[in-house]
């Protein structure tokens, strides 16, 4: 199973909550055999925002769950139509969502996810999608690093 | 300026990396040396030796948790930042320590 799916990334997506996000977040991952136990992924998802939040400017969001609930490395893309209130003074629209197994660890999967998050630093990639008109241009950009 | 650095957040898998990739990029843009270390899942990456601390101007420690190797730095200035200002503001960052050190 590769770490960046097509079926994963998702444009103008509704969310009105975070918690919304989330719960949309840990269906895709059980349901996609990736991980199981979805209650248990959103709560993973808030631990770590509880540890500092993962907004960071620019409408985008980071957040991310590693617990032994995670099967496989995941990224999942969500562009959102709205804003959507992350902590009292951030918002985020923009959510690239990581999903790290909790134990027995593939190294190679690690370094992918890293991949991604220098990647969310580049100006040209975040312009890219927010001008996309379907998934499928983000994940050209992003299936490159399936195979580092 | 010369500067090293090191990166770690809790999970060690996105924040650490974004915070390199971060500083990397403000250190270039404003015409100051710069090498970091991340401390993550991944381990210790791009390490920084003795010798580049001794030859550095300043640390700067954009970490959430205790990193390896912590002594390397001792009697040097340090400046130490969460992990979330380096992602955000790292330019504003390297300006303060700019205004610091003349």
């Amino acid at each position: 199973m590769k770490v960046i799916d097509r079926d994963l990334i998702f444009v103008d997506t509704d969310f009105k909550t975070q918690r919304e996000l989330f719960e949309f977040l840990a269906k895709q991952v059980s349901e996609s055999k990736r991980g199981e136990n979805p209650e248990k992924i959103v709560e993973g998802f808030y631990e770590r925002e509880a540890e500092f939040s993962t907004a960071m400017g620019n409408d985008i969001a980071i957040p991310h769950c590693r617990n032994e609930h995670i099967l496989q490395a995941t990224v999942i893309v969500a562009r959102n139509k709205t804003q959507i209130e992350w902590t009292d003074d951030e918002r985020a629209k923009l959510i690239f969502a990581l999903l790290v197994p909790g134990s027995n660890e593939n190294q190679m999967h690690i370094r992918i996810l890293a991949q991604v998050a220098q990647l969310i630093m580049e100006e040209d990639f975040i312009n890219l999608v927010n001008e996309a008109k379907d998934g499928e241009k983000i994940y050209e950009r992003l299936s490159v690093l399936n195979n580092l | 300026m010369n500067i090293v650095a090191v990166c770690a957040c809790p999970t060690g898998v996105a924040h650490t990396y974004m915070a390199k990739k971060a500083l990397e990029q403000a250190a270039a843009k404003l015409g100051h040396h710069i090498k970091v270390e991340a401390q993550g899942a991944l381990g210790i990456e791009n390490e920084i030796t003795q010798e580049e601390v001794n030859q550095a101007d300043i640390v700067i420690l954009a970490i959430e948790v205790g990193i390896a190797k912590r002594e390397r730095f001792d009697g040097k200035p340090t400046v130490k930042i969460p992990v979330q200002t380096a992602v955000r503001s790292p330019e504003t960052i390297i300006k303060k320590i700019e205004e610091k050190l003349k």
